[in-house]
C-alpha cells in the first residue's frame, strides 16, 4: 500500500519523458503584410505547421484549404496587376486607334475583375487559417486529443497529480 | 483501505464539476474606413478594452503589450485620417480648371500633397501591422502563459472534469 505513491511518482517521470511537448502555433505579419508562422516562438515553414496541425484532422483540412485559397488569391491579384500594367504598356506601345483602345480597355477590365476577386479571397483565407490555428491552440491548451498525460506537480504548499485520459 | 476508498468516493461526489479555467482569447481583424479594428474575443463575445485589461491584470507583460498595441492603433487611425484628408485635397485640387486664377497655387500644392498622402499611407500601414502583431503577442502571452493556480490546494481535493473529447481526474495531495 505504501508503495503506491512511489509507483505513481515513477510513472509520472516515465510519462513526462515519453510525452511530447505541446506546440503552440502563432503568426506575425512582415512588412508586406504576409504572414509567417511561429511554433513555440520559433519561425517555421508553412509545411511544418500543416504537419503539426495534422493531430486534429478538421483543423488541418481547414488550414490546407486556406493555404490553397491564399495561393489562388495571390495569383489572381498578381495576375490582375500584371494584366493592368500590360494594358497600359500595350496602349502606349503604338498609335492609339479604336482597336488598340478596345483591347487595352478589355485587359484593364480583366485586371480589375481579377484583383477584386483576389483581394477578398486573400482576406478570407487569412481568416480561415487563423481560425484553424486558434481552434488547434484551444484544443491543445485544454489538452484535447488522443494523448494521455500523467503529471506530477510539486509546489511549496502541496504536491499534485493529474491524470488525463 | 475501505475507509480511504469511501473518502475517495465522497470526494468524487462533492467535487463533481468543471475545473475552473482561464478564458481563451482570440483575435479578429476588420478593416474599416479609418484604419482597421482589432477585436479580442472570448468565445463568441467581443471584449471591450476594459474587459481585456481586467483579464490581463495578472499578466503584466501581456498588459503592456496590449496597451502599446492600443496606442499604435490610435496613431495609425490618426495617420489614416490625415491620409484620407490629403487624398480629398488632391481630388479637390485636380478639379481646378487651368483658366482659374488659383491654378498656379494648385501646381505648387499638388506635389507636396501627393508625397504626403503616399507617405502617410505607408507609415499608417506600418503602424497598423505593428499594432496587429502586438495584439497577437499580447494574446499569445496571455493564452500560453502558465495558468495561475489558486493557492487553496487543500480545499481542492479531487477534481473530476469532463469536456468534449476528454475526461480528466485531478487529485491534489
Amino acid at each position: 500500500m505504501r508503495s503506491i505513491p512511489f509507483i505513481l511518482f515513477f510513472l509520472s517521470i516515465v510519462f513526462s519523458a515519453v510525452s511530447q511537448d505541446i506546440k503552440m502555433i502563432s503568426y506575425r505579419e512582415n512588412f508586406f503584410g504576409n504572414r509567417f508562422y511561429l511554433a513555440n516562438g520559433q519561425k517555421v515553414k508553412t509545411q511544418e505547421i500543416e504537419e503539426i496541425l495534422a493531430v486534429f484532422g478538421d483543423e488541418a483540412r481547414e488550414f490546407s484549404t486556406a493555404q490553397n485559397q491564399l495561393i489562388l488569391g495571390q495569383s489572381l491579384r498578381w495576375g490582375g496587376i500584371i494584366l493592368g500594367l500590360g494594358s497600359v504598356a500595350y496602349l502606349l506601345a503604338g498609335q492609339i486607334d479604336q482597336r488598340r483602345a478596345l483591347i487595352a480597355g478589355g485587359m484593364l477590365l480583366g485586371s480589375v475583375v481579377s484583383t477584386s476577386v483576389g483581394f477578398p479571397l486573400i482576406r478570407l483565407s487569412k481568416r480561415r487559417a487563423s481560425n484553424a490555428i486558434e481552434i488547434y491552440n484551444y484544443k491543445k491548451s485544454r489538452r484535447f486529443g488522443p494523448a494521455a498525460s500523467f503529471q506530477m506537480n510539486v509546489s511549496p504548499l502541496a504536491m499534485g497529480l493529474s491524470l488525463n485520459f | 483501505m475501505k475507509k480511504s476508498l469511501a473518502l475517495f468516493g465522497l470526494f468524487l461526489c462533492v467535487h463533481f464539476g468543471f475545473a475552473q479555467q482561464q478564458p481563451f482569447l482570440r483575435v479578429d481583424y476588420r478593416s474599416t474606413m479609418l484604419g482597421d479594428r482589432i477585436d479580442i474575443l472570448e468565445g463568441p463575445n467581443i471584449l471591450n478594452k476594459q474587459e481585456v485589461m481586467e483579464l490581463m491584470r495578472y499578466h503584466p507583460e501581456a498588459l503592456t503589450r496590449y496597451q502599446m498595441s492600443v496606442k499604435k492603433q490610435q496613431t495609425s487611425r490618426w495617420l489614416d485620417g490625415a491620409a484620407t484628408l490629403t487624398t480629398f485635397g488632391i481630388v479637390g485640387l485636380s478639379f481646378v480648371p487651368p483658366q482659374s486664377s488659383s491654378f498656379d497655387s494648385r501646381n505648387t500644392l499638388m506635389l507636396p500633397l501627393l508625397i504626403s498622402s503616399v507617405g502617410l499611407g505607408i507609415v499608417s500601414g506600418i503602424f497598423r501591422r505593428s499594432s496587429r502583431n502586438m495584439t497577437r503577442e499580447a494574446v499569445d502571452l496571455y493564452n500560453f502563459s502558465p495558468k495561475e493556480e489558486k493557492p487553496s490546494y487543500f480545499d481542492d481535493g479531487l477534481t473530476y472534469y469532463h469536456i468534449p473529447d476528454f475526461v480528466g481526474f485531478q487529485i491534489r495531495f
